[in-house]
């Protein structure tokens, strides 16, 4: 079943058609990279997806259909209901996607009273499981830092599980190793392929690393220059990718 | 668009003074005694002042002392703090400890304040053209604590930056570097600093001569000219008082529009 | 609820930590009280160098009497200018530490008491507008935030513009017009410049990618505005309390002054036309002490509010 359906074009201030008539669909439970160079519009698709393009100054055109809803249409009110809670952002640098300036723990009762009417102590242990899940401390301790306190491999960590807290149907996730050593980006890998594997959680997985998205993706788009070249199943051969992009 | 309809306006008053004295009617020191404060007419457009003199001429002439004279002292405000900033962050260390901490001395002292406190130590009665003199120097050699801040940042920005590393590689010399990297690449911020300073002085002007700290009788200024407004209640009855006020709101507000940033930031 | 650790709150985890900051918090206000002394003495040297230079130095009004002779008028002549530099500082900076601060030579009475008289009002001036101006800023800032409409701030941003470009006397004139209270003036004054910093804080707060993520968890607006966009601003807006309160010690000798306010500012003014030289010396020494307390406060306050120092 298809959970989510792109057909958009997006311009800028003086850049019209940044991303030109990309289309692509991603169904329940799937993985699809998205790959392509720095300049070729992945991130402006991740942001677009989420009606938070306008926040760079940018402007959607087309269609977005997400479970049977068009987000292109949707008032913000909507659009806050569904963010965070069906689709779920990370972004590329964990250090500054969280508030420098609250402790973790304060993040997450804010992403989880974002959604839910439950108060925060019953949702707690729930949510320390889930960190216990990601393969992140789950004492007080942790959850008492501030995120200048954490390394950058289990910042991201966090990330992902602030993401996961209300168990979305899809996660996107734009170029989440790249500012990670060889190792933690294994791991946020390896993490990733787990959500997929256990929860049935969709991803669109964006990044210019082909290698990764092999391992992780079951299908592979690539972008260059705000067009979508081309979509293909991931088997041995698609190495054949590599002389494409 | 705005800017460039800014940037016009500008030209255009800029032009109306310095011709002030083929455009002006009357010089700006004859007095009609026959019509004192006079209302508007064909012959004094914009009345006269209570010594008879031509308020328009008085307008003109000021305009083009405040005008030549408020960018003039701007000029060498950011003449002293770019070779402040330069030098302090070229030769580095003790020597940039040192220009640090005067700037932060002369910007602890409110600037309008400093210039009151030795305006005062001036006496009062001296000539017109000391008192201009001196006025617009004091303006220059006092305001440059703000300018030499924010260019000395940009200054030492710039060379942490990686073409000067290479152009040390390569063999250049202090004064070399100095001139030829990075006077260049300063250029703007100190265009954008001349732009904030030279409104900033003519507003000063304006404060000390409503203060009566200002250029002496009977040399007009639009600051000197303000002073008129000073008995408030008259200004409901003889809206044309206002001229000056309007004139210089005009020309700061394009100076406002005609810069590309705002200077507001920390 | 919001967590910007208070001075003892890193010891509950860390406790190692804590030491060596507290330490380093302590050495950092040393810095600065030494800081604020060196200007202190910086700006009495300053202000002996003006007054001992400034041309008609050592004359005083009986030198204008005609009918003293010329004996006494050399003898009186002598005397005035036997003073250097170096000793007009040490006088004075003795006399300060008496208490003994000259006595006005227009006013007749001495400096201390007539600055006393007056601080009471200039204070609460300064405080009310100040007060005033920051309080309206940051509701309109927070405001314009919130809702986000260009159109508002475009208006905002013209209406201040716009007041920019009159100058401090001529606000204060309309005060005096309206006959409204020069704290209000005050804060007429200092509401646009105040303003345009803290919205320019808060947009560049705003283009950070924290609170585009936050936004991506479907965080609300006024939470967004208040927890990601304004706490991580605060550093800068302590910042901004010290140049503020520099921009209002300027700006109340003008509005003092024309509005009529009998405080010290008007007093500055005064003494500036009458060269009333012992004032105006004491003055500068007052308003650079005051103005730079008040940074070294906002400057340590931002320390113990980033956890850095």
């Amino acid at each position: 079943m298809t959970l989510l359906s792109v057909r958009i074009s997006v311009d800028y201030p003086g850049k019209r058609d940044a991303v030109d008539q990309v289309a692509f669909d991603i169904g329940e439970g799937e993985v699809f990279g998205l790959a392509g160079d720095s300049g070729s519009g992945k991130s402006t698709i991740a942001l677009a997806i989420l009606r938070l393009i306008e926040m760079r100054g940018g402007r959607v055109r087309g269609e977005i259909r997400f479970r049977g809803r068009d987000l292109s249409h949707c008032r913000e009110r909507e659009l806050r209901q569904v963010r965070g809670s069906e689709m779920s952002l990370v972004m590329q640098s964990p250090a500054s996607a969280l508030n420098p300036a609250l402790r973790l723990e304060t993040q997450f009762r804010e992403a989880w009273s974002n959604h839910a009417k439950a108060p925060w102590r019953e949702a707690r242990p729930g949510v320390v499981a889930l960190l216990r899940q990601m393969g992140l401390p789950c004492d007080d301790e942790f959850l008492k830092r501030y995120p200048s306190q954490v390394s950058v491999g289990q910042a991201q960590r966090v990330v992902i599980a602030m993401a996961m807290v209300h168990g979305p149907k899809l996660i996107i996730a734009d170029e989440p190793t790249s500012a990670l050593d060889p190792g933690s980006r294994g791991e946020i890998l390896a993490l990733l392929r787990k959500l997929n594997l256990e929860r049935g959680t969709a991803i669109l997985y964006i990044s210019h690393d082909l290698p990764s998205m092999q391992e992780l993706c079951h299908r592979i788009g690539v972008l260059r220059d705000g067009k979508l070249l081309s979509c293909q199943q991931v088997t041995r051969e698609t190495t054949s990718l590599v002389s494409v992009v | 668009m705005m800017q460039t309809a800014a940037r016009w306006t500008l030209l255009a008053i800029f032009l109306a003074m310095l011709g002030a004295s083929a455009i002006a009617p009357w010089p700006y020191d004859r007095q009609f005694r026959e019509e004192t404060a006079a209302a508007p007419s064909a012959r004094h457009p914009l009345g006269t002042d209570a010594l008879g003199r031509d308020r328009l001429s008085r307008l003109l002439y000021g305009g083009r002392i405040s005008i030549l004279l408020a960018p003039a002292a701007a000029l060498v405000s950011v003449s002293i703090a770019i070779l402040m900033a330069c030098g302090a962050a070229l030769l580095g260390g003790w020597w940039e400890r040192v220009a640090s901490a005067l700037i932060d001395l002369f910007l602890s002292l409110p600037w309008l304040f400093l210039l009151l406190a030795v305006r005062g130590l001036l006496p009062l009665n001296t000539s017109p053209g000391v008192s201009l003199g001196v006025t617009f120097a004091l303006l220059g050699l006092l305001g440059w604590a703000g300018p030499a801040r924010v260019m000395m940042a940009a200054a030492k920005r710039q060379l942490e930056s990686d073409y000067i590393l290479m152009a040390r590689a390569s063999g250049c010399g202090t004064w070399r570097l100095a001139a030829a990297h990075l006077a260049p690449n300063l250029a703007p911020v100190t265009l954008a600093q001349f732009w904030t300073t030279a409104p900033a002085f003519l507003l000063s002007e304006a404060n000390l001569a409503l203060l009566g700290l200002g250029i002496a009788e009977p040399l007009p200024s639009w600051g000197s000219l303000l002073r008129e407004l000073s008995n408030v209640t008259l200004v409901p009855q003889q809206p044309w008082l206002a001229a000056p006020l309007v004139l210089l709101v005009i020309t700061l507000g394009c100076c406002q529009l005609a810069r590309a940033a705002d200077e507001y930031s920390l | 609820m919001t967590e910007i650790p208070a001075r003892g709150a890193a010891g509950g985890s860390q406790p190692v930590r804590s030491n060596t900051r507290s330490g380093k918090l302590a050495a950092a206000a040393a810095r600065r009280l030494s800081a604020l002394l060196l200007t202190v003495v910086a700006s009495v040297v300053l202000g002996a160098a003006l007054v001992r230079l400034a041309p008609g130095f050592g004359m005083d009004e009986r030198q204008m009497d005609l009918r003293l002779n010329e004996e006494s008028l050399a003898a009186m002549r002598a005397q005035g200018q036997s003073t250097g530099i170096l000793t007009a500082c040490r006088d004075y900076l003795s006399g300060l530490a008496r208490g003994d601060w000259g006595v006005s030579v227009a006013l007749g009475r001495p400096v201390r008491e007539l600055m006393a008289d007056r601080a009471g009002l200039t204070v609460r001036n300064l405080a009310g507008g100040l007060v005033l101006a920051w309080a309206l800023s940051l509701a309109v800032g927070f405001a314009l935030a919130v809702a986000r409409r260009r159109a508002w701030d475009t208006s905002v941003t013209l209406l201040t513009g716009g007041l920019l470009c009159i100058p401090t006397g001529i606000v204060a004139l309309v005060f005096l017009y309206f006959a409204a209270p020069s704290a209000w003036a005050l804060a007429a004054v200092l509401f646009p410049r105040i303003f345009r910093y803290v919205r320019n804080i808060l947009q560049d707060s705003a283009r950070r990618p924290h609170v585009l993520a936050a936004r991506a968890r479907g965080c609300g607006r006024l939470a967004l505005v208040w927890r990601h966009v304004s706490v991580p601003s605060l550093p800068e807006l302590f910042a901004l309390v010290g140049v503020s309160l520099s921009m209002a010690v300027g700006a109340i000798i003008p509005v003092e002054a024309l509005c009529d306010s009998p405080g010290v500012g008007q007093l500055v003014w005064q003494s500036a036309m009458g060269r009333d030289l012992p004032v105006l010396m004491h003055a500068t020494v007052l308003v650079a002490v005051v103005t730079c307390a008040a940074n070294l406060f906002s400057d340590t306050a931002r320390a113990l509010v980033t956890r850095e120092v």
